[in-house]
């Protein structure tokens, strides 16, 4: 079992994970990337920066992928989190789940995103024509 | 007894002093240490009030004890992913 997280600030490349957690046992490996939208809530959104707590949130999100490996069973679990000001269509969010078979690694996509969205001290402000504001 | 207070998200714009070293009776709890905090910056009691609390960077209750030399973070509804 292989488990990464990372707070990071620079651009988020799934290539590398996708590599590391196609192994032998796996024929399963997800990949996912959460990127900027041009609209939220009705407001149009031209850039989001994102800021976060960097030592809890590192330990946070630790702590959510394990629970959610262990809950689903899953081989390879890496996760990346992008911090600073981004551009609609840039990711903030990359993951990488790989388990022998296909549903442990949704389930466990989900998981993930689910739960850091609760407790890893993230947080993001949305810039639009309409001004800014915090989510 | 002095604790460091950190504040972030909305709150890093709406407390001004941020980090701030502050000090504190002994037996302070998170709870006492809110309510002194609403008092101090009353345009952020609000956002203060529903913060999760987290102290040395786990997340804490209100009825927990400060110790000397801790970081309180003070943590608005996070919204990343």
């Amino acid at each position: 079992m292989t488990i990464a997280v990372h707070v990071i600030e620079e651009k988020i490349k799934l290539e590398d994970l996708v590599a590391k957690a196609t192994t032998s046992e796996c024929g399963a490996v997800l990949s996912f990337l959460g990127v900027v939208r041009d609209h939220a809530d009705g407001k149009s959104v031209e850039s989001i920066d994102y800021s976060c707590y960097r030592e809890m949130a590192q330990k946070e999100l630790l702590k959510v992928v394990e629970k959610s490996v262990a809950a689903c069973g899953v081989a390879h679990a890496f996760v990346l989190h992008r911090i600073g000001r981004l551009a609609v269509g840039e990711a903030s969010l990359g993951l990488v789940v790989a388990s022998p078979h296909r549903r442990e690694s949704f389930e466990c996509g989900l998981m993930i995103i689910d739960e850091l969205k609760k407790t890893v001290p993230i947080w993001k402000k949305e810039f639009g024509v309409d001004g800014s504001y915090w989510v | 007894m002095q604790v460091k207070v950190v504040f972030f998200g909305s709150l890093s714009e709406s407390v001004p002093a941020d980090p701030a070293q502050i000090e504190l009776a002994v037996g302070m709890t998170v709870g006492g240490l809110r309510r002194q905090l609403c008092e101090e910056f009353p345009q952020a009691a609000s956002a203060l009030g529903s913060a999760m609390v987290a102290i040395d960077t786990e997340y804490s209750r209100d009825d927990s004890v400060l110790k000397d030399g801790v970081e309180v973070a003070f943590l608005p509804p996070v919204s990343g992913g």
